[in-house]
């Protein structure tokens, strides 16, 4: 055999490896896909299982209508009908979990905005100082969990799919067992003690578990994740379609808190569109249920007050049209 | 860049492709495994790479200058050039703070308080690895075991090789640099063995070593408050973190190795399977004992010495210096001679090579006697793996200690939270049992295409799940 036909058998086993390879390669991601979605639909009953929920009672919802975006803060700590009562315009309250992303958070409510629409974004504090806008582990979850979610994903957003997919698996499992011990147990899922507004009532009478840990609050901690300029086109978006944005903030401990530090986040934020002050919201530990965000089921009502009050002293000011008597 | 990162995922098929895209060049092919060994090492940082090139010079030189000296004595001066340049440097970046913090405790022992002279300095990842890998080569071209090569490509090569590069294993010249003048064809089984082995690797990384890492150091930092139970799960965890890390990185770089046509030495055979210390040390990181073995016990005169003074003597020296190549700290030397007392009596007995058999070849199970071997070896192991991960003596004997108090509160082990990581460690087992007589679990398995294919699916998905940490390998510290 001469030494040119050796090297091209040597190169046809090669893209012949080559080509097995990536049939498994293949293989395997239809594999990951088949069990993120298996199992995604195991956690439907589960706390992401809720925007199923949410979603419902948002394209049910006529304009002018409030839209409550943000992470766990609000799934913990809002009454959203008592918010509706005040401003006498219905609310949804899509919070689900931070670690989806504001890309996503806004992107899968901006279709249904429409004129006279308020959309309220209450994110927590580390979304503006490094948790990425296009989301982590829950970003994979939600994907499995609601699928129909997947057509707001861009690219970065995709591979961020791809990166946390595994972890997404492992919480889907564990998610499943809870769901699984809860129907065992006759106690209600996530997604039972979900209401129609959105608001999670899994918490009520339970006392604080919530156990403070250190957070550094130096301001090297400001990684630019790029929510100014998502926060400004979600602005721009907004205003196109004559409705309106408005940012608040959310419940904070104060063991885990820095008023100085958190002063810095709003001095960032466009202030025509602030409401309140971010002060004060931090919070007594006292107050919180198992996470700096989360408050415990007595305390919703006073966060929600704070809230109407807020808007008040905004309307005061600004111009926004809402019809409740606050 | 970590086996166990998307760097090297890209990295990893972008090379085998290149590779075999230049076709029967072996100075090219060469030329090239330089290049990305370079780009590989230079990821972690680009600085050291000045050390690695620094070796190789020296080491190519002196083994050209030792191939034409005339006389054994010019010989040997040029040996202990390459030593003094080698060690030099490994002493230097690994041990110079060690030696002038102990010297200066040791003043304070007598009475004289000195401030130790220390240097903030950062250990070059893998710096002991390739120190001993090129050592072996200006050694065995001494002993006139290998001739000196002329080609300085193959020679870069053969020390940068960026499979086993920074954790091993580590090759003998004598096996790897032949390897480097040959014109490799690609070789289909090999290659699907190479990513089975690759598969394996990564299975006991990321899901058995890094599955163990978090709980192994929550129980090393509060040792005080923890019952009995939890200190033994956390020293047997610990041997499986280990284990799982270390020999998972050999089964990733032998694997890769295979993928470009190199064969490596095994690095670990079932070390847990042992059943005596023996062979123990037979089985565990297989290319550093033979190492000291080749290169210390054997030049001392290994157990054909006139006395037993200098049987013990020479036991005691490898395992202490083997000890202290895995770093500076009084708890690696300990480990060391905890182990030379495990196989002094062995050896002394002459009963150092009564397990060179597979374990239980043909039967399924193990008799009670083998069983009992393992559980005593294991449990021997446990102990000695507490002094290697304790981060002072004192750290190591307290958890020891802790343990002797036997308390039974349970109040803080819930079987539920380690029952995931227990079972890992169990399916491992069992695995690694099945396929004893394999090189590695995966190897040449004549399941059904399906079943093979399955399983690899599965062990792909148990990866990828908990693949999300990325945490580095215990042994690149060394």
């Amino acid at each position: 055999m001469t030494r040119s036909s050796t090297s091209s058998s040597n190169l046809k086993s090669v893209f012949r490896f080559l080509k097995r390879t990536l049939v498994f390669a293949f293989a395997f991601v239809l594999a990951m896909i088949l069990a993120l979605l298996l199992t995604g639909w195991g956690c439907q009953s589960g706390r992401l299982g809720t925007a199923y929920k949410k979603h419902a009672r948002l394209e049910a919802l006529s304009s002018p209508k409030m839209v409550l975006v943000g992470g766990s803060n609000l799934h913990y700590g809002i009454n959203s009908k008592m918010l509706q009562d005040s401003i006498d315009i219905p609310v949804v309250n899509m919070g689900i979990q931070q670690s989806i992303g504001l890309q996503y958070m806004f992107d899968e409510v901006k279709e249904s905005l429409r004129e006279g629409d308020i959309l309220m974004v209450l994110i927590e504090p580390s979304s503006y100082i490094g948790m990425p806008i296009e989301g982590q582990t829950n970003i994979a979850r939600i994907a499995s969990i609601y699928p129909k979610g997947i057509r707001h994903l861009n690219a970065k957003q995709w591979y961020n799919v791809a990166m946390y997919s595994g972890m997404a698996l492992i919480q889907n499992f564990r998610d499943m067992q809870v769901a699984l011990s809860k129907k065992l147990r006759g106690k209600p899922t996530f997604y039972e003690s979900c209401d129609e507004f959105g608001d999670y009532h899994g918490h009520k009478g339970k006392a604080s578990q919530f156990k403070s840990r250190y957070r550094d609050f130096t301001d090297d901690k400001f990684h630019d994740n790029g929510i100014l300029p998502l926060i400004d086109h979600i602005q721009k978006y907004v205003e196109q379609k004559n409705a309106r944005v408005l940012i608040g903030f959310t419940p904070s401990a104060k063991s885990m808190s820095d008023s100085l530090f958190f002063g810095k986040i709003q001095m960032k934020l466009p202030p025509e569109i602030v409401v309140g002050n971010i002060s004060d919201y931090i919070l007594p530990d006292a107050f919180f249920f198992d996470s700096p965000n989360h408050l415990i089921y007595s305390k919703r009502d006073m966060r929600t007050q704070m809230l109407i009050q807020d808007l008040r002293e905004y309307k005061a000011t600004n111009d926004l049209h809402l019809k409740g008597n606050y | 860049m970590l086996f166990n990162s998307v760097e090297y995922l890209i990295f990893l098929p972008t090379v085998f492709i290149l590779y075999w895209l230049i076709q029967d060049k072996i100075w090219w092919r060469n030329l090239f495994i330089v290049a990305v060994s370079y780009l590989f090492y230079g990821w972690w940082d680009w600085r050291f790479l000045g050390l690695i090139i620094l070796s190789s010079v020296v080491d190519y030189s002196i083994g050209r200058a030792m191939g034409s000296a005339s006389d054994d004595k010019a010989r040997k001066r040029l040996l202990y050039m390459s030593l003094a340049t080698n060690l030099g440097i490994l002493g230097f970046f690994k041990y110079f703070n060690f030696f002038t913090e102990s010297f200066a405790d040791a003043m304070q022992g007598v009475g004289w308080n000195i401030d130790p002279f220390t240097l903030s300095i950062v250990l070059p990842v893998g710096i002991s690895f390739y120190t001993f890998q090129t050592l072996s080569y200006t050694i065995d071209v001494y002993r006139k075991k290998i001739e000196p090569t002329q080609d300085i490509v193959a020679f870069f090569a053969f020390v940068s090789f960026f499979p086993q590069l920074v954790a091993g294993p580590i090759e003998r010249a004598s096996r790897l640099l032949p390897q480097f003048s040959q014109s490799h064809t690609f070789d289909l089984d090999n290659a699907k063995n190479g990513l089975r082995q690759i598969l394996w690797g990564l299975f006991k990384k990321v899901v058995i070593a890094d599955n163990c890492a978090p709980t192994v150091n929550q129980i090393f930092e509060n040792y005080e408050t923890q019952p009995a139970p939890v200190l033994l799960l956390g020293a047997v965890y610990f041997a499986f973190q280990i284990y799982g890390d270390f020999s998972g990185y050999s089964d990733i770089a032998i694997g890769t190795a295979r993928l470009f046509g190199f064969r490596l030495m095994r690095n670990f055979a079932y070390p847990y399977f042992a059943r005596d210390m023996a062979e123990f040390w037979r089985r565990w990181h297989i290319s550093l004992s033979t190492w000291f073995r080749d290169y210390l016990y054997i030049p001392l005169g290994g157990s054909r010495v006139s006395s037993q003074w200098l049987v013990v003597r020479n036991v005691a020296a490898i395992f202490i210096v083997s000890g202290f190549w895995h770093g500076a700290n009084w708890t690696f030397i300990f480990w060391g001679a905890l182990n030379a007392a495990y196989f002094l009596p062995l050896i002394l007995l002459k009963r150092n090579r009564s397990n060179l058999d597979i374990i239980a070849a043909d039967k399924m199970l193990p008799s009670l006697r083998e069983f009992w071997g393992i559980l005593t070896t294991f449990a021997l192991t446990c102990l000695a793996w507490i002094f290697f991960r304790a981060e002072n003596i004192t750290h190591a004997f307290n958890y020891i200690l802790h343990i002797t108090y036997f308390s039974m509160d349970f109040s803080k082990f819930s079987i539920i939270n380690h029952g995931s990581t227990m079972s890992l460690i169990g399916i491992l087992t069992l695995i690694e049992w099945i396929n004893r007589h394999k090189e590695f679990p995966l190897q040449n398995s004549t399941l059904p295409v399906v079943v093979r294919w399955s399983i690899y699916l599965i062990l792909c998905l148990f990866v990828i799940a908990n693949g999300d940490n990325n945490d580095t390998f215990i042994y690149f510290q060394f």
